[in-house]
């Protein structure tokens, strides 16, 4: 007999400890002003009916979490609800707000309170976790996952979040906004694309000459070990010393602070994943396809190109993919010693105790740390070369 | 021909190659065996230049390797390992088609050659031309690395141990297969092993090494006939004697072999019985089924077929190209002296008798 009940754990777990701090702490809360008290509001008062709407859709969530609907089936719906949970989340408390905004005017301020974060959290958990691995349903579900942060980007665009405190923090930095967003994709990139053209053929060296390996990796893994707050202080005087003695330095635009320390540190950083990945990726080449190839005939160029490289191409791109997702986070740091970034919000967000525009850098980071990983993850597998299991 | 003249390899001072002349002819199956450690591998790889030598020159049809590059003379030799290194990432067509590619073959010509060459290690171009390697067995990785070396038709092939990594019965059936395929293609092929009875069963001359040294290179024949030292003797075994029966077929020892229609009547078969000691008995299709001698004839029988000693031809006759060994090992299970060679069919080629093969 077929059992009424088939537990899927991930589902169920994420769903019910999302529940809780959903209906049971703050949801939203309300400031008499930026810097104030605040005052926790639950969901049921700040949503009203849209609050049943998502409080059906929360137990349709557990109740399919439980039950024996067929895999295909279950997963596919499980999907759906929690893709569209997520935009109704954020409309509800963007109505909130600008209720609070038209009674008591736009001194208030309405922030994401707890009760949000942990049910995005969830939700954001149960989407992840029906995408990976379930082969037929796959499409159906990365199109729930683009439609929905399609939604969201619409409510952001659509003007129906602006009285959130976070778009009102937003609002007011529109521009420096985009300033630090383009100065932390350049960091983050220039710091991965330059840490790759040395870490690739420093690799391949620790690959081929053995002697090398053991000073390669203790350097690297020391550096990884220093707190990236320390290292960007330790550049700061090192390099204000370099440009005191070189003058030329200081001409082509270093400085102690600025841009070329953050470079530094944050190529660092990435030459580990890098090098590591380049290594091993070269490793798990069988020295007889090695042999074969040298014995055939080709040069020690042509065997790197057209056989060693494609072999070790996945796991050399899963360290740039491991650097890139670790940089866009360290990016952050960077901007304690002027390097600009998202990292300047949430600096700011600190001196201020605003939580809101800690938010304004923090979020948006995640945001790209993400993208950055989906983008590379599905360049390795488009670049795989197919015969490799 | 491939020519040694004095070859030296030396590492740190020590000779792993010392002072090797040897010449390999044109379609010469040359086989290098020694034990581990002998020196084999690396004279191998010194042909090819994967190993340059210490001392000593090495050439090919009269020109010294070291005239090319070795790129350029890696090219035109065939190289086969025990590893096999087919490179994963490329299909069965791919790898065959890599020497081709190098030389700047056109697609055509290469798409040709690589069916050419899978359709010669009966693997079907159709079904095997887009595999990868990890959905090939063993063996059918083996012919493909075989097949690889062959793809731009070298008139050398060098084989390092290249059936060593399979299970005997793969490859026994590929030695058969590639003893067929040097029958057809006629290369120069230098190839190593440890197995003495691979050695037996392939070459036409096969060369013992032992600390780098030469000790005795000949015809199978001659070395297991003549050995020229303890050594040797030891390395080669000392069922050498059953070893040599493993060169010879079934089929060069063959002798017409009397027989009778299993119809015939016992008195007509008691006359053609009196210039033999036995007669085989045959079916309509002439696939023995029994023999008869003297004692056969006291019985009260009427025809052959019911006078005679049974036998099953699928199982007690000896196929025509069965070795000799093989055809001794039946006889000695049978406790017979004499065994009736059978084509594929079952049908009376002749017999093969146990003095015979003492004889040979």
């Amino acid at each position: 007999m077929r059992s009424l009940f088939a537990i899927e754990k991930v589902d169920l777990a994420a769903a019910v400890t999302g529940a809780v701090p959903l209906f049971g702490l703050g949801f939203v809360i309300v400031r008499p002003n930026r810097l104030a008290e605040g005052v926790a509001v639950s969901l049921r008062e700040a949503a009203g009916s849209l609050a049943v709407v998502i409080a059906v859709l929360w137990l349709l969530l557990i109740v399919l979490a439980v039950s024996a609907v067929p895999g295909r089936v279950r997963y596919s719906i499980i999907g759906i609800t929690a893709g569209t949970l997520i935009p109704l989340l954020l409309l509800a408390a963007g109505r909130q707000a600008a209720m609070v905004a038209a009674s008591q005017g736009t001194i208030a301020r309405v922030s994401l309170g707890p009760g949000f974060w942990f049910s995005l959290f969830a939700l954001t958990v149960i989407l992840v976790n029906s995408l990976s691995g379930r082969g037929q349903t796959r499409s159906i579900l990365v199109a729930v996952a683009v439609l929905s942060a399609g939604t969201v980007l619409y409510l952001l665009l659509s003007g129906r979040l602006d009285a959130l405190s976070l778009m009102r923090e937003f609002a007011q930095r529109r521009s420096r906004f985009f300033l630090e967003l383009r100065s932390h994709l350049v960091l983050a990139i220039t710091s991965v694309v330059t840490a790759t053209a040395i870490g690739l053929p420093l690799g391949l060296l620790t690959h081929r000459k053995a002697a090398t390996r053991a000073p390669t990796f203790f350097t690297l893994n020391t550096l990884q070990t220093i707190p990236s707050l320390a290292l960007f202080g330790i550049l700061i005087p090192v390099l204000a010393a370099l440009t005191a003695r070189f003058p030329f330095l200081s001409e082509v635009g270093v400085q102690g602070i600025g841009t070329a320390p953050a470079l530094i540190a944050l190529i660092a950083y990435s030459l580990l994943p890098v090098v590591r990945n380049t290594y091993t990726g070269f490793s798990t080449v069988d020295p007889a396809v090695v042999e074969a190839g040298l014995g055939m005939g080709m040069t020690r160029g042509q065997l790197l190109i057209r056989i060693e490289l494609p072999i070790a191409c996945p796991v050399i791109l899963n360290g740039i993919r491991v650097a890139l997702v670790q940089t866009v986070g360290l990016t952050a740091v960077a901007a304690l010693i002027g390097a600009g970034g998202f990292g300047v919000f949430i600096f700011q967000g600190l001196g201020q105790a605003a939580s809101d525009l800690i938010l304004l850098g923090a979020v948006p980071t995640i945001v790209i740390a993400v993208i950055a990983d989906t983008l590379m993850n599905a360049v390795t597998g488009v670049i795989r070369p197919r015969g490799l299991r | 021909m491939i020519r040694l003249d004095r070859v030296t390899k030396e590492y740190f001072g020590k000779a792993a190659v010392a002072d090797l002349t040897l010449t390999v002819a044109e379609g010469e199956f040359a086989i290098l065996i020694g034990p581990s450690g002998c020196g084999k591998s690396t004279t191998l790889r010194m042909i090819n230049r994967l190993i340059e030598v210490t001392r000593g020159t090495i050439a090919i049809d009269g020109t010294n390797v070291e005239h090319y590059r070795p790129e350029e003379l890696r090219r035109r030799i065939g190289y086969a390992i025990q590893n096999v290194g087919l490179f994963p990432h490329m299909t069965v067509a791919q790898n065959i088609a890599v020497v081709p590619k190098l030389l700047r073959w056109d697609e055509s010509r290469r798409d040709r050659r690589t069916d050419e060459l899978l359709d010669l290690f009966s693997l079907d171009p159709a079904e095997y031309r887009t595999k990868y390697p990890h959905q090939l067995s063993g063996g059918e990785a083996q012919r493909v690395g075989v097949a690889r070396a062959l793809a731009a038709d070298p008139a050398i092939l060098l084989m390092d141990e290249p059936f060593g990594a399979l299970d005997p019965i793969t490859r026994e059936s590929l030695q058969i297969e590639f003893a067929r395929i040097q029958r057809e293609l006629k290369k120069t092929i230098v190839f190593v092993t440890h197995d003495i009875d691979e050695a037996i069963r392939l070459a036409n001359r096969i060369v013992i090494l032992k600390e780098g040294r030469l000790v005795q290179a000949g015809t199978p024949e001659a070395i297991l006939t003549a050995p020229v030292d303890r050594f040797v003797m030891e390395f080669i075994g000392t069922d050498r004697a059953l070893k040599r029966l493993s060169r010879l077929s079934a089929a060069d020892f063959m002798v017409d072999a009397p027989s009778i229609g299993q119809e015939m009547s016992l008195s007509e078969a008691g006359s053609a019985l009196a210039d033999h000691r036995y007669l085989w008995v045959v079916d309509g299709l002439r696939r023995p089924v029994g023999w008869l001698d003297g004692d056969d004839l006291g019985s009260e029988a009427a025809t052959a077929a019911e006078a005679m000693t049974r036998m099953d031809y699928r199982t007690e006759g000896i196929a025509a190209d069965a070795t000799l060994r093989e055809a001794l090992s039946r006889m000695i299970q049978g406790g017979i002296r004499g065994a009736p060679v059978v084509d594929e069919g079952g049908e009376l080629l002749g017999e093969i008798r146990l003095s015979d093969i003492l004889d040979a």
